[in-house]
Order: C-alpha cells, then sequence, then structure tokens
C-alpha cells in the first residue's frame, strides 16, 4: 500500500466528521463527506482504477480531476461516472470498467501483446471486407466495446432546463474569473459565474495558504457584490450572439440542468489545463500530474505514493516538491528541464512503476513520478467566438488571437503574472465586460418594441484599455526521446501518430479522425497539443506550422437528458375530448392533436353512417376567418379554381398548389357574409396554409383589403353525416335544413342547441347526406351532447378517424399528403376541371399549364409531363387488404411502377378497396396491376373507373 | 442562435422566425419560360457575401420582412423601418416549392426554441 | 335540453396550494376580441395603443398585439361596449376569440422566473415592463403575454390556441412548482 490518508491538511476540502460508506470493485470502502470517489479509492491504497478501453492496460489516476482519462467508473446503474470529479455519496457502489473478468487479472489485456496489430485503422482495415461476414465481426468487436454498463431498467432521472439574459457571463472562477465577476457586478451589470469544479478558486484551492485566504476573500467578494454563482457548472458553448449552454450538474430539483443564457459580454476565464508528457511507461500506475499530486494531497489529503521522482519545467512543479515533502513522500530526485534535465522511461510491472530512468542513463527507484511539462490553453469557447489562436514557442503554449467585442479572455488563458496581477487583469475585464454590456443593452432595449423606452443615443462599445498579462518563458517539452501514450483514454501512442503520419494522415484534423487521437472522453483537453507536436515532428515542421483543432461545442460532455430538458410535448384536444375519453374512445395522435380512432368497432360506425346517423369530432379541421373586400382575389390566388362569383351562402371546394404546382392543401371555403368569409384547411395544413396566405398579402398584395384570423380553436367541428341527418339536425336547429332550404354546398349560420353564432355548412366527405357544424368552441361539448340525446331514437352514434378514413376512401376522396407527395402535380389527382387557366394568376400556374401541356412553350403537339395519376383499384381477393405504401410492379421484372397510398376493407361493398398512384399508362378503367405485398407475396387490383366505389353519381350525398 | 433585427419587434432569436431563404422576383406567370420559372424556384446565388433574404416573424408579429445578411459572418444590415411596406420592394417571397411549404403530420407543431 | 354554458379548456381538477408565492388562474372565460385596422382608419385612432403595448381603459385591456391588430380582453359585456365605440369604416374587421383562445394570469414576484423556465424571452423590467405586450414561444406553443401587474405584483395575461389550454396550464404549473404555485380554476 502506497497510497494513504494524511493526517488532516490545511487546506483540506473533506469534512472527517462525516465518514461515508460505498463499496469500490465490490469491496467495503469507506471516505468522507467531500472526496471525490477518486480521492476516496486512493485514500483507501487503491492505485488501480481501471484499464484502458483498448489494450486493457492498468490505469492509475494521472490528473484527479474532471479531465482524468484513467479514472472512469461504473457508480449503480451510471456508467462512464468521472470519479475524478463526481463527489462520494453515502452508500454507493463504485466499480471499475474495461475489468473482465477482474481489475487484477483482465483477459481481454491479451491485446496489448497483440497490440502491433491494433494499430491505427485496424478496424477500418480488417473488418471490411467481406463485407457479408460483418454482423459475425461485429458481435465479437462488441464484446470489446469500451465503457460501463447501461441498466435499461434504470428510472427516468428528472431534468430541468432555464433561460436567462445576464449581462456578463464568466465562464471559470479562478482568481482572475472571480475578480473580473465582482468588478463587472460593482460596475453595474447582472452576472452570472459558471465554475467547472466544486470550489471557486481554481489552482489556488490546491497552493499554499496565502492562495486559499485570496480565493475565499474573493469568494466572499464576488456574493456581496450580487454575483449569481454556478458551482459544478460548466459553459458547454458560445453561438452566434453570445448565446450560451450552460449545464449545471449539481441542481437540488434535477439531474441536470441545461441553463440556455444570452449574455451581453462573455469573460472566458477557463485556466489553463496541465498538460501530459509522452515518454515510454508514461501510462503505468504512479505517473501522475504536478497539479494531480497536489489536489491529493492539498485538498482530500491523499499520500499519492512514498519515493517520488519530480520532473518540472515551472514554478508549479517545485511547489509540488515541497508539497510532496511535507505530505511524507520521499522525493528522491528532481529532475529539472529548465535545467536540460530530462526523463525518458518508467520500468516496473504493469500495475506500478519502480524505477524512473533519466536521459543520462541514471536510474532512480521510486514508485510515483510527478511531471510539470507545462500547461494547455482550453481555447474552446475562444474557437466558438471565431477566434483562431496562435502558438507561441517561447511560452509554449497557445494564446487567444481576436475575440468579437462581446467575448474578452482574462486569467491564464490571457497571460501569466502573480496572483496579483492576474486579480487585477481579471478586475479590469470585468469592468470593460460590464461597460460594453451597457452598450449592447441600450441597443437591446432601444431596438425592442416591448421595452421600456430608453434615453440618449447608444453608448459606443468601450476601448479595451486593459494592462496585457505577460508571458513567462516556458521549455517546449511535449515527447522524450521515447514513444509513450498520447491519448490515454483512446489508447493512442506516439508511435501510432508517427506510422499514421507515414501513411499519408499527415493533416491535423486527419490524424485525429483516422487515429481517434484527441476523440475520447477528454476530448483534447490533455491530449491535444502533444497530438500537434509529434504530427509537427514527423512532419518536421513546428507546432505553429502544423496548427490545431478547432475545438467545437460542447466545452465538457453534458447528457442527453439535459439537452432535452424537461418534455415540452405539446398536445392539442377538442372540446368534446373529456367525452370520448368517457366513451371508450381509442386514442391517435395527429400532428399534435389527440383524436377518437374509434369508439370500439369502427367497421360498424361505418355501417352506421351509411344506414343512420354518426357524428364525428373534426374540431382540428384548420379554420381561417376572411374578411375584406378583396377577399375573392386572394382565393383566386390561392386556389386553382375560380371564386369571384361565390355568392352569400355559398360553398365551394378547392385545391391550393405550391409554385412548383404540386397540390400542397384542400378545403372548403364558405361565404358567410358580404364581406365574411370562412376558410377549412386540411387539419396539418391549418398553420402552413395561413403562412401561405399571409406571405402573398404582404409581399405580392399589400393594398388587398384581406385580414385573415385563424380561428381553428374557435369552434368545435363536428360533422352529422348519414340519411338521418337532416332529420337529427332539424331537432336542435332553427335554420331551415329540409333539401330545398338547405341544399347542397350551401352554408347557414343560426342556433343550434341552444348555442348561437354555429356555422352549418352541407358538404359530403364521407360520401352522404351530412353537415358540417362549427360552434363555439366553450360550448361544443354541450352541442356534442345534445345531438347525441337527441339522435338516440335514429340510431346515432359517434365515430372515430378510422371510420372516416374508410367512408372517404369508399367515395375516392383523396388525403392531401397521404395519396400525393411532393411531386403530384394538380392535374394528376384527377381534378383537372378545377384547374382553371384562364385565370390571371394563381399559385404555381405556369406549372399546371405544362403539365396540362398548354404552358408557354408548348406548341399543339407537346405532351403534358409523364406524372404518375392518382386512381382508384380494387383487389381482386376481397381477403387481401395491401398496407398502404405497398408497391404496384411490373410482374416479370418486379420494376416498380407505382404505389398502394390509401387501402382499407370497404364493409359497405364488401370489397377490398383502395387509391394508387400509377404511370399514365397503367391508368386506363380496367387495367390489372400486380402488387407486391411484405410477405413477398403478390397480389392483383383493377383499375376503377371512377375514383369514388360507392355512390359515384353523388346522389346520397345530394339527398 | 442569431438574434434577428425584426423591424418590428427588436431582436429576437432565429427560433422565433423562419428563414425564406434569399428573396428572388416572381417572373410573369403567364410568359415565363420553364428556364424562368425553375430558376425562380430552384436556383439561389448563396455567395459567401451579402444576401437580401426574406424571413417570416413567425412567433412574433407575424410580418415578413426582407433584410441583408452576410453568409459569412451573420452580419445583418438595413431591415425595413416598421412603417415600410415589404411589398413595395421589388423583391417578392413566393419562393415556396411543395419540399418548402412545411406539409406533414407535424405542419401544425412549433418548432423548438433551442 | 339543457341550456349551454360556456366550458373552460381547463377540465382537470386542481385543489389550491395555500402561501404559494405564485398563482395561476385560468380566467379562459373573459371575452376577447381580435381588431385588425388597416393604416388611416378611423378604428386605429380610436384604439390608440401602439403594438407592443396595452392599456387598462375601464374594465377592459386593450394590447397592441400586432402592427395591425389589436386584443380588447375583459369581461364580454364590457368587450362589447368597447368594440361597437370603435368605428369600422375602411379596411377594418372583428373576430370574437373569446372561444378560441384560453387565457390564463400568472402572478407573484418571481413570476418571471416561472416563465424563464418555459420561455427564452428576457423578462426584465427593463425588456418587459408592465403594460408590455409580446407573442412568445410558452413551452413550445405561441401564446400572447401580456405584463399586467396586479397591485405592483408582477402579473401577465398568457393566451394560447384554446385546444392547448389543459397543456399549457399544467406547463406552467410544472415551471412554477420550483417556486411554488396554486391553481386557481
Amino acid at each position: 500500500m502506497t497510497l494513504r490518508r494524511l493526517p488532516q491538511q490545511a487546506g483540506e476540502v473533506i469534512d472527517r466528521s462525516q465518514p461515508l460508506k460505498f463499496t469500490w470493485n465490490g469491496k467495503p470502502a469507506v471516505g468522507y463527506q467531500g472526496d471525490t470517489i477518486a480521492s476516496a479509492i486512493a485514500a483507501g491504497g487503491n492505485r488501480i482504477m481501471s484499464r484502458s478501453m483498448k489494450y486493457h492496460r492498468p490505469r492509475g489516476l494521472l490528473t484527479a480531476d474532471f479531465w482524468d482519462p484513467n479514472a472512469f467508473v461504473q457508480v449503480d446503474d451510471e456508467p462512464n461516472v468521472r470519479s475524478g470529479h463526481r463527489q462520494l455519496t453515502d452508500g454507493i457502489d463504485v466499480s471499475p470498467q474495461n475489468v473482465w473478468p477482474s481489475l487484477d487479472y483482465d483477459i481481454k489485456a491479451a491485446n496489448q501483446l497483440v497490440g502491433r496489430f491494433l494499430s491505427p485503422g485496424f478496424y477500418y482495415k480488417t473488418f471490411i471486407h467481406p463485407q457479408k461476414l460483418w454482423p459475425a465481426y461485429e458481435k465479437v468487436l462488441a464484446q470489446f466495446a469500451p465503457g460501463g454498463t447501461v441498466d435499461y431498467e434504470s428510472e427516468m432521472a428528472y431534468f430541468d432546463k432555464r433561460y436567462t439574459h445576464p449581462d456578463v457571463v464568466v465562464a471559470g472562477g479562478g482568481p482572475a474569473g472571480m475578480a473580473a465577476a465582482i468588478a463587472a457586478a460593482e460596475a453595474g451589470a447582472s452576472v452570472l459565474l459558471v465554475e467547472h469544479e466544486h470550489y471557486l478558486g481554481g489552482h489556488l484551492r490546491y497552493g499554499t495558504e496565502e492562495d486559499r485566504a485570496l480565493a475565499n476573500g474573493l469568494e466572499v467578494a464576488a456574493r456581496a457584490a450580487g454575483v449569481e454563482i454556478l458551482l459544478d457548472s460548466t459553459v458547454t458553448g458560445r453561438y452566434e450572439d453570445n448565446w450560451l449552454g450552460i449545464v449545471q450538474r449539481s441542481h437540488p430539483l434535477a439531474s441536470e440542468r441545461l441553463i440556455k443564457a444570452r449574455a451581453k459580454t462573455l469573460i472566458v476565464a477557463a485556466g489553463l489545463i496541465e498538460r501530459p508528457y509522452v515518454f515510454e511507461g508514461n501510462d503505468r500506475p504512479g505517473v501522475m500530474l504536478a497539479s494531480a499530486a497536489r489536489r491529493l494531497i492539498n485538498m482530500y489529503a491523499v499520500q499519492p505514493g512514498e519515493r517520488a521522482v519530480v520532473f518540472t519545467a515551472n514554478e508549479s512543479g517545485d511547489q509540488t516538491v515541497a508539497d510532496l515533502e511535507r505530505a511524507g513522500v520521499t522525493v528522491a530526485k528532481v529532475v529539472d528541464a529548465r535545467a536540460g534535465g530530462n526523463i525518458v522511461s518508467t520500468e516496473g510491472s504493469q500495475k506500478a512503476i519502480e524505477s524512473v530512468t533519466m536521459a543520462d542513463g541514471t536510474s532512480v527507484d521510486a514508485d510515483l513520478l510527478i511531471t510539470a511539462v507545462g500547461w494547455t490553453a482550453p481555447t474552446s469557447l475562444l474557437n466558438m467566438s471565431g477566434d483562431r489562436p496562435i502558438y507561441d514557442p517561447s511560452a509554449a503554449r497557445f494564446f487567444p488571437d481576436r475575440t468579437p467585442d462581446n467575448v474578452l479572455v482574462t486569467g491564464g488563458l490571457a497571460g501569466d503574472g502573480t496572483v496579483d496581477q492576474l486579480v487585477e487583469h481579471g478586475r479590469e475585464t470585468g469592468t470593460l465586460a460590464a461597460a460594453r454590456a451597457a452598450a449592447v443593452a441600450h441597443r437591446l432595449q432601444a431596438s425592442t418594441a416591448r421595452a421600456t423606452p430608453v434615453d440618449g443615443a447608444e453608448p459606443a462599445m468601450a476601448a479595451d484599455t486593459r494592462n496585457p498579462l505577460g508571458r513567462d518563458a516556458h521549455p517546449e517539452l511535449y515527447r522524450s526521446t521515447t514513444h509513450g501514450i498520447v491519448d490515454y483514454s483512446e489508447d493512442v501512442g506516439s508511435k501510432d501518430l508517427v506510422s499514421a503520419t507515414k501513411e499519408g494522415y499527415d493533416s491535423v484534423e486527419l490524424l485525429k479522425r483516422y487515429t481517434t487521437a484527441t476523440m475520447g472522453p477528454a476530448q483534447g483537453k490533455l491530449e491535444t497539443v502533444n497530438t500537434v507536436a509529434v504530427l509537427a515532428e514527423a512532419r518536421g515542421e513546428t507546432i505553429a506550422e502544423v496548427g490545431t483543432t478547432i475545438w467545437r461545442p460542447p466545452y465538457a460532455p453534458l447528457t442527453l437528458g439535459a439537452l432535452a430538458g424537461r418534455i415540452f410535448e405539446p398536445e392539442r384536444v377538442s372540446s368534446v375530448h373529456s367525452w370520448h375519453v368517457a366513451n371508450g374512445a381509442k386514442p391517435i395522435l395527429a400532428g399534435q392533436w389527440i383524436r377518437p380512432e374509434h369508439y370500439g368497432n369502427p367497421e360498424a360506425e361505418v355501417m352506421n353512417v351509411r344506414e343512420n346517423v354518426g357524428i364525428i369530432d373534426v374540431s382540428p379541421l384548420g379554420k381561417l376567418d376572411l374578411q375584406g373586400a378583396d377577399v375573392p382575389k386572394l382565393l383566386n390566388l390561392l386556389y386553382t379554381n375560380k371564386w369571384s362569383k361565390l355568392d352569400v351562402g355559398a360553398v365551394r371546394y378547392g385545391i391550393m398548389c405550391a409554385e412548383d404546382g404540386v397540390v400542397m392543401d384542400d378545403g372548403v371555403t364558405g361565404r358567410l357574409g358580404e364581406n365574411r368569409w370562412l376558410m377549412t384547411t386540411t387539419s396539418s395544413g391549418a398553420g402552413s396554409v395561413w403562412e401561405w396566405a399571409e406571405n402573398w398579402l404582404q409581399t405580392a398584395h399589400p393594398d388587398w383589403d384581406v385580414h385573415i384570423t385563424p380561428v381553428t380553436t374557435s369552434y368545435t367541428s363536428i360533422n352529422i353525416a348519414g340519411p338521418k341527418s337532416r332529420e337529427l339536425l332539424s331537432r336542435l336547429t332553427d335554420v331551415p335544413v329540409d333539401a330545398d332550404s338547405f341544399e347542397y354546398m350551401r352554408v347557414r349560420t343560426g342556433t343550434v342547441a341552444g348555442v348561437a353564432d354555429c356555422v352549418m355548412w352541407r358538404i359530403g366527405f364521407t360520401g352522404e347526406l351530412s353537415f358540417e357544424l362549427h360552434v363555439p368552441a366553450g360550448y361544443g361539448l354541450h352541442v356534442w351532447e345534445a345531438l347525441m340525446a337527441e339522435g338516440a331514437d335514429l340510431g346515432i352514434k359517434p365515430f372515430g378517424l378510422e371510420a372516416q378514413r374508410v367512408l372517404r376512401l369508399e367515395k375516392g376522396h383523396f388525403i392531401v399528403g397521404q395519396d400525393t407527395d411532393g411531386l403530384t402535380k394538380a392535374p394528376t389527382t384527377g381534378l383537372q376541371p378545377l384547374i382553371k387557366l384562364d385565370k390571371d394568376d394563381f399559385a404555381g400556374k405556369p406549372e399546371l399549364a405544362w403539365a396540362m401541356g398548354q404552358g408557354v412553350g408548348d406548341d399543339e403537339s407537346s405532351s403534358a409531363i409523364d406524372l404518375p395519376v392518382l386512381v382508384s383499384v380494387q383487389m381482386t381477393d376481397s381477403s387481401i387488404v395491401p398496407p398502404e405504401a405497398s408497391q404496384i410492379v411490373r410482374p416479370k421484372t418486379n420494376e416498380i411502377l407505382g404505389r398502394i397510398t390509401s387501402s382499407r376493407y370497404s364493409p359497405t361493398l364488401k370489397a377490398s378497396i383502395g387509391l394508387a398512384q400509377v404511370p399514365p399508362a397503367y391508368a386506363a378503367s380496367g387495367t390489372q396491376l400486380t402488387v407486391l405485398l411484405t410477405s413477398g407475396e403478390r397480389t392483383t387490383a383493377t383499375v376503377q373507373a371512377h375514383h369514388a366505389h360507392f355512390d359515384p353519381d353523388g346522389l346520397r350525398l345530394r339527398a | 442562435m442569431l438574434l434577428v433585427p425584426c423591424p418590428h419587434c427588436g431582436p429576437r432569436n432565429q427560433s422565433d422566425l423562419r428563414l425564406l431563404g434569399e428573396a428572388v422576383p416572381r417572373p410573369n406567370p403567364n410568359t415565363a419560360t420553364r428556364k424562368e420559372w425553375g430558376d425562380y424556384l430552384y436556383l439561389r446565388e448563396n455567395p459567401a457575401d451579402w444576401v437580401t433574404e426574406t424571413w417570416y416573424c413567425r412567433v412574433g408579429c407575424r410580418q415578413y420582412f426582407t433584410v441583408e445578411r452576410h453568409q459569412a459572418t451573420n452580419e445583418f444590415r438595413n431591415p425595413p423601418l416598421p412603417g415600410d411596406k415589404v411589398g413595395n420592394s421589388t423583391y417578392t417571397t413566393i419562393t415556396v416549392g411543395s419540399s418548402g411549404s412545411q406539409r406533414g403530420a407535424n405542419a401544425n407543431s412549433e418548432e423548438q426554441p433551442s | 335540453m339543457t341550456s349551454p354554458t360556456f366550458q373552460s379548456p381547463v377540465t382537470n381538477g386542481y385543489s389550491p396550494t395555500p402561501g404559494a408565492e405564485l398563482t395561476l388562474t385560468d380566467q379562459s372565460n373573459q371575452g376577447k376580441m381580435i381588431v385588425r385596422a388597416g393604416a388611416g382608419t378611423g378604428a386605429r385612432g380610436a384604439l390608440a395603443q401602439p403594438f407592443a403595448s396595452s392599456r387598462v381603459a375601464g374594465s377592459v385591456l386593450i394590447a397592441g398585439t400586432r402592427p395591425d391588430e389589436w386584443m380588447i380582453l375583459g369581461p364580454s359585456d364590457a368587450v362589447s361596449s368597447v368594440v361597437s365605440s370603435i368605428p369600422d369604416a375602411g379596411h377594418v374587421s372583428f373576430v370574437d376569440w373569446t372561444h378560441g383562445r384560453a387565457m390564463f394570469r400568472l402572478t407573484g414576484n418571481v413570476a418571471s422566473s416561472a416563465l424563464e423556465k418555459v420561455c427564452g424571452l428576457d423578462w426584465s423590467d427593463a425588456m418587459m415592463p408592465n403594460g408590455a405586450v409580446t407573442s412568445a414561444s410558452v413551452a413550445k406553443v405561441t401564446c400572447d403575454v401580456i405584463r399586467n401587474d396586479e397591485d405592483d405584483t408582477p402579473s401577465y395575461l398568457i393566451l394560447c390556441d384554446r385546444s392547448f389550454g389543459q397543456y399549457m396550464f399544467d406547463a406552467l404549473l410544472d415551471a412554477g412548482e420550483e417556486f411554488t404555485i396554486s391553481a386557481v380554476v
């Protein structure tokens, strides 16, 4: 046991009065409140945390924080938990990942013996041929897939979402970030400070007593200044106009909360991330970054080893020496890179290092090797702001180049300095951010109609007069003279990168995708610059010449649950919904509407409409109120037929086409008064027809007097259908409904069941005598119940969508979007008489003219385009109803000719009927069609003379 | 998420509006050749430069307007003033082919502000 | 036959939560009239309410909901009487939206925080002062929202298509749960 809990440390964040029990790898273990899972495991003397994903090599803690690539564990039913970050809770069961059968002995570790076969692109190259064997390969390879175990029985967690519009968002709560937040808040800005870790302070938290005192002081000041502080939260992305995604991992009410923030200015103070060093044996447990050792000792009171070698190139490494000695670790040797020292390898077993070899060939026994070779600038948010950071070889890291006015950088990302200098730079940045936010706020408020008016001219964007931070010289240390692991999470070594470069994958973006380096859970935070450095070396160029990959969102991973947030799935119901539910309706979701599909027996519902009377709730039918003197002009423009002469009290059917001549909607429009019309659209077309009509009015004909108001849900729409519908309606309305007073395709307004202002029209989608009522929705249920009560002796029954589909199919009425598609031009629907090419203009007119052989450039001999035609079909075998979308094929070749667009068994006709799209050559009445069923069997169908299978002359609906 | 300068509402989230694309003039439907009409339906310049495009303030004021946007930088310029009649411009926006007519089962669903 | 009574789209039952920070009240039975008036009409002069703002006139609220559209809300009789005073000459139209829209009132000092959970708009006093009118996507449904404070307590009228009424009521209750909310139906 080389790791153990130390006596109390001055800056420790654990609460020793609150021990927490958990299990690690099946054995009971104990930690304290404030421990991370990893620190508790390490304090228990465990050096190995997991095995690597490809070679299954034993791995120990490397960074001991969020980015640790070696510390992914399974916690209860949750896989891939970052144990270096997640705090310990009582009673959890923690197990290592990628270990089978156990952490100590792993069968797949044999992978490393055949490692040369797992070179970059191995899977691409090896398993691509023969393709038919892929399913077999897949089964074997799936066993090797890395990661934890998903429990499909897990209860869905609660996720939350909120929006916010702060003046300033500060990403990063280190000294500069805190100082910036305080200064911005003191300048009057509303400030949101987002810290990735569980504590404010950044590197000060594992620093000296003075460091901690400074962090505490800044935190107190930030809270006093009214800064909203989010801990254990990350700004995951920056999008246009400072739209920010922020994930809040610790929230009392939710597993995770996604915050979408529109910041007027964003301050990026993400700090620096310590970079690992590439050399032989650099992934042997016991090799650790300086910052990891300092975290373990100073924050969690864990002794990281017993005998250490420290390879240092900077002050942070030097401070680690002091920390180690204070923690009782023997520092066997300090190798100083600034004095030309270097390390080349570690030796030992797979599970622990035993010695470290230096460049001068000497070897030192040690169970711990600390490296402090420099920093990676996590410039993600700057990349997302359009910046392309520039490499500075003298400081051995990237620095920002140019950011937009509303994005400012401070802290380690911006430069180096003493803590006081960083704080001062932060303060200046916060003041500047607040001034710029005020200018943005002024502009937003002045240009927003609903906002409180603002006085004065818009303030200019404040100039950047900050004193820039300096840059400390730092040796460039990426790879030693030996090869080692570059990407720990993906098990990619520097040798792999060199060989991939030789294969020709020598641009950084290609190399990344081919080798998967930087594509694992660490997402480049640790390995990007080393990858670039190895590539540069292989190409004989500098890092600046090679360039780097562009970091994209998210900065830190977030769960799909957080992205989904609370689930908003708007549902719409009619006023009769509660009745449907109470009367056994089987619900079906149609768009957002919940509608009755049937009430138990759709065939009986069909027959009852044919024989007695049925009512259906058609409230989702789109309805638009049209008023104004120029409505006929608009109707003429939207529909393909003519509307100028529609008299008051008349109803007419029309189809609408888009400008490409394709049918986009259909419905009836009635004239209720001299200046008032009611248009109906398909249920799904209600919104788009409205926008379409507004588009024509606003952009092409703003001089027309037309007002369109959507009234879909103002009315409960009820269709009364069947031979006894007239009798039923006559009992409830003051409007005369006899055949002479209320003719087919007429509209009346009046009182129904005591409800005034009802619109009634006589139309016939079902093919029966029928009346469609549009009742003020607050009284919809009342009218529905009155109809059911009054119709009892007439045999009234409600019918649902399914019965309506059968009824309309028996009548051969097509449904836009089901029987038509994105290629269906109006003339092929069988409704050529409704296309009036002699109108001056209407949407899609030229396309329809060409489709009918009468367009510009068409001469007498030119024929119409050979588009599929909509026909009615009857199956030869009435017991076979081909599923909708069944293919119609050429019998010998199986060449696809068309498809069945609608099909049902018709209880009225005792026949299997349908609508189909077929080429014109197959559209003649009596043509035999071959239909391919999903089973692979075939059946035959015959094209009918009329679209209507039933009552083709329409005698019933005109009764 | 872009802030789109609606001339009536003021800046609004992009998800509150619908982009109809580059504004192109509608040819005379009675004289247009197949090529002219086809270009109107399907051909757009799509430069890495300023374009005049049409937006519909779907969630807000329900007004159509044209505005210039730089397609490489997403900057906006020259939105019409609130009193301007969009239709008086030389552009019209009735450019919807069937594929763009937002049809389908969820045509009336609201899009998520994301 | 029973005589018709107006039925709200909110048909589920709720019991009030005493002492809650927020209240959500169903006011769907209020009269709601849409007035559309073209440029230069007398109706515009009579309405005298700029787009995106509102005023209280007696027992009704007059809101400029679109550049050429106004909504008049209140008891049906009062709404009718205001409407009858508006000149209808020229390009002017009226549509009764009483049955077409659900209407809820969300009141409380943290009402804007609840709205932030369902809508991406900036609800700060500067951007949405008392009297301000806007249209916004609330829980993915387009709503008209009018800030209409009650005794200096922030209060918002939220109107959506009637068919979304039950969904919207529940979505607003869910948004307010974090702060405690009481339903009044």
